[in-house]
């Protein structure tokens, strides 16, 4: 090709207006990220042979895919937004246990996807998180389905909580683990004189939760790291929400049930919950978040509130979706304030501008 | 907001010479140069030009008239439309390529200038054709421009030269002041003495390589405004006169500058030298061309109505084949999709860009993120304004006012995960709002 000049590729292009270059990727490469994302965690489901959460998740995803269907016939939208519904199908079925009728997710996922899509929010631009209505509604139909709290008042009380579940065989050990945590304590964590136990590697890589979105943290920070690297998310929401929640759970869980200030187990609270998988995918989508780095730090400081108060230390099955709820309607109320405070800058610079004009007009006669 | 190209300063270091492009077989000079103001052709087909003839006049409103030159000397084979570098399609004088030149190869004088009134300068610059490119997109005749501002109540004070370009992906004007810093110095003091200046600012990039030549007893009368270029938008009035009073530069001045003054580039302010101190008209133009899918990069003298095919045959074709062809930055520029596209007064850059570095440009719904309220230098909202526009949201009228305030800096379409068309509709309703 070199030393020819064609131009067809140029002619045949769309034409296309200002700027040639972004700051933030678009809405449909963070959706083909997401998409990416997300079958790294199936891929990791499949590995570890959980054919029922395969089957769990399948069926959210029909479902979504069913309602694919129904919004382009009702409203003929692009292709995007069905990529966009395909990924709420999948988030339904990463919430929801593995013991739940698939017949059942299939169903809660085709018709909180349609109502809300079709005829509440009739746009990708939803004010309230569709995957976690639709695991409130699962979690109200089939309560039985879902794990029970794997802590009590007992073992809370304890400084390390989460190593008695361990020891007690709550959480399985891997085989590898106690020679990837000597290294670790060995080589990284002797230079700040600590020592992590034996049983927070297997943790940390696999919980054995029943609900998938609990399970692989640390794909799941990997993952994350992917997400906030290019603008495409702020990293403000998540970073504030995890340090007020693990501040909490450090601070106040022993103390609340007749332990000592600051003995909590942040450990098991980030990793039995779906914490990470939630902060980092469905905390803030479009829509649920505010404009100002204010209202921001506002939300992330009381959605780890929240989420202090209704999931406490951990291993709560859907403590997470009505934190998300929760934190969704908290946003609506700080941009509420938010388009207000706008009004009043708007109206500001108009007098400023009208101000100046009339100045110049005073000058020129 | 912090722009995501690498470091101007550090860029500009590679270059150590602009070169002179071919002379093409024909070119094709467009009869619209600067905005507003059409030409009208003064030769017809078949009619032999020399290089610098006059081949077309506008008259403006006070009488005046300004013109444009032939570019190289030769025939005229044709006027016929051609599609300009601004999108537009118009008509165009074209050249066949043929005689001996006037000015290029020839070792020119430079002319006295210290007896020329203001009025004798302004002529000048009309007549030699020298635009203002201080905004890319809106290029005026600079002589018609100072009259204009001489018949103001509030006349231009100062002298403002941008020594870097309005585009942070744009480096054409700070490759300019690097290779003829004298020259800009020179025709700055024209042009100051054309309006009557109490002071020339030169407003440099932070990291401007030779930043201590202010200093020298010389250029005594030129103060230079440091600013950081990677922040944008920083190339506007608006944004020059705030680092100005801002900056220390206002404690040791005698002046102050503000938005009445005349703000030039160095690019325009080169042209006033060729045009004063040489006697050249307007005919040729320094040119960035860079891209993906070119072996190299340089900074090309090139004729005007040069057409871009002819350029890239110089730069040794293409290694990919381009999808985009963005001319003036890729930040406030436009995109084209011929190579036959000829090159014009106000063309500063060129780039060429294959599919794989294009954008995912395809236009969603607002999904009210409200990047653009946060990255909007005027603190306007818009997100509220477009859908007020596009999709007939009803709006308080002193609301929808508020986009008469835009800058049209772009800054919102870049943080827009919808990918909406924001800066441009504003521009629609604050067109709409200043016909009402």
């Amino acid at each position: 090709m070199k030393n020819r000049l064609r131009d067809k590729k140029l002619i045949s292009g769309v034409i296309s207006v200002k700027p040639f270059v972004y700051n933030i990727p678009s809405i449909s490469s963070v959706s083909i990220r997401f998409l990416i994302i997300l079958s790294i965690q199936i891929i990791m489901l499949a590995l570890t042979k959980s054919y029922n959460s395969l089957i769990v998740i399948l069926a959210a995803l029909l479902g979504s895919i069913g309602a694919a269907v129904i919004n382009y016939f009702v409203y003929k939208e692009p292709a995007f937004n069905a990529m966009n519904i395909i990924i709420q199908g999948l988030f339904i079925g990463f919430l929801l246990p593995e013991t739940f009728p698939p017949s059942t997710v299939f169903i809660i996922s085709l018709a909180t996807i349609t109502i809300s899509r079709c005829i509440v929010f009739r746009s990708i631009n939803s004010w309230l998180n569709i995957a976690a209505i639709a695991v409130i509604i699962a979690w109200y139909i089939g309560r039985r389905y879902f794990p029970e709290f794997a802590v009590t008042s007992g073992i809370l009380s304890l400084k390390n909580s989460s190593v008695y579940l361990i020891e007690n065989g709550t959480f399985p050990i891997y085989s590898y683990d106690s020679l990837i945590t000597s290294f670790l304590n060995k080589h990284i964590f002797e230079l700040f004189k600590a020592s992590v136990p034996d049983g927070f590697v297997s943790l940390l890589w696999d919980s054995h939760s029943i609900i998938p979105a609990f399970r692989f943290n640390l794909i799941t920070i990997i993952s994350s790291l992917f997400i906030f690297s290019d603008n495409a998310f702020s990293l403000i929401i998540p970073t504030v929400f995890l340090f007020v929640y693990a501040l909490l759970v450090r601070l106040f869980v022993p103390f609340l049930f007749g332990g000592y200030l600051n003995q909590g187990d942040i450990l098991l609270a980030l990793l039995t919950s779906g914490i990470l998988f939630c902060s980092a995918f469905l905390l803030q989508s479009y829509g649920t978040s505010p404009i100002t780095v204010g209202g921001k730090v506002c939300l992330g400081i009381l959605s780890g509130i929240v989420a202090f108060a209704i999931i406490g230390c951990g291993t709560s099955p859907v403590g997470m979706a009505y934190t998300i709820l929760t934190s969704n309607i908290i946003s609506m109320i700080i941009r509420v304030f938010e388009e207000k405070q706008n009004e009043l800058a708007t109206g500001r610079v108009i007098l400023k501008y009208s101000e100046k004009i009339s100045t110049e007009n005073g000058e020129n006669k | 907001m912090k722009s995501n190209n690498p470091v101007v300063s550090s860029i500009i270091k590679d270059y150590k010479y602009s070169q002179q492009a071919f002379l093409p077989h024909y070119v094709t000079i467009p009869l619209t140069q600067e905005s507003g103001i059409f030409y009208k052709s003064l030769v017809k087909c078949g009619d032999s030009v020399k290089e610098g003839d006059i081949i077309a006049e506008a008259e403006f409103e006070s009488g005046k008239k300004s013109y444009i030159h032939s570019s190289l000397p030769g025939t005229v084979a044709a006027i016929e439309p051609v599609y300009a570098p601004n999108g537009t399609q118009e008509f165009a004088i074209k050249i066949k390529f043929g005689g001996a030149f006037s000015y290029l190869g020839k070792k020119l004088e430079e002319r006295n200038v210290s007896s020329f009134s203001q009025n004798e300068i302004c002529s000048i610059l009309e007549q030699k054709g020298v635009l203002n490119t201080f905004k890319t997109s809106i290029p005026e005749n600079l002589g018609s421009q100072i009259e204009t501002m001489l018949a103001a109540k509030r006349k231009p004070e100062n002298l403002v030269v941008r020594l870097f370009d309005e585009d942070p992906y744009r480096i054409t004007d700070s490759l300019l002041s690097k290779f003829n810093f004298d020259e800009i110095a020179k025709g700055a003091r024209i042009l100051a003495k054309a309006i009557n200046a109490k002071g020339i600012v030169f407003a440099i990039d932070q990291k401007f390589e030779n930043k201590e030549i202010f200093e020298k007893p010389e250029y005594k009368d030129i103060r230079a405004l440091e600013m950081n270029i990677r922040r944008y938008p920083c190339g506007t009035p608006r944004e020059i006169v705030s680092a100005f009073i801002r900056g220390p530069l206002k404690k040791v001045c005698t002046f102050c500058l503000s938005k009445y003054d005349l703000f030039t580039d160095s690019s325009t302010i080169y042209d006033v030298y060729k045009a004063c101190c040489l006697s050249i008209p307007s005919i040729d133009k320094y040119v960035h061309f860079s891209g993906n899918c070119l072996n190299v990069s340089c900074l090309l003298n090139i004729r005007l109505g040069t057409p871009l095919r002819d350029v890239v045959a110089q730069l040794g074709g293409f290694i990919k084949e381009p999808a985009h062809i963005i001319i003036n930055g890729k930040l406030c520029g436009i995109s084209l999709q011929s190579l036959d596209i000829p090159i014009t007064k106000y063309v500063k850059s060129v780039e060429f860009l294959s599919k794989k570095r294009g954008t995912d440009e395809h236009v969603y719904t607002c999904v009210n993120c409200g990047n653009c309220r946060f990255a909007c230098p005027v603190h306007i909202a818009p997100d509220i304004l477009y859908n007020h526009t596009v999709n007939f949201k009803l709006l308080n009228e002193t609301f929808s006012a508020s986009s008469l305030v835009c800058i049209e800096c772009g800054l919102c379409n870049t943080v827009c995960p919808s990918r909406l068309p924001l800066c441009q509709t504003i521009k629609v309703l604050k067109n709409k709002i200043t016909e009402d």
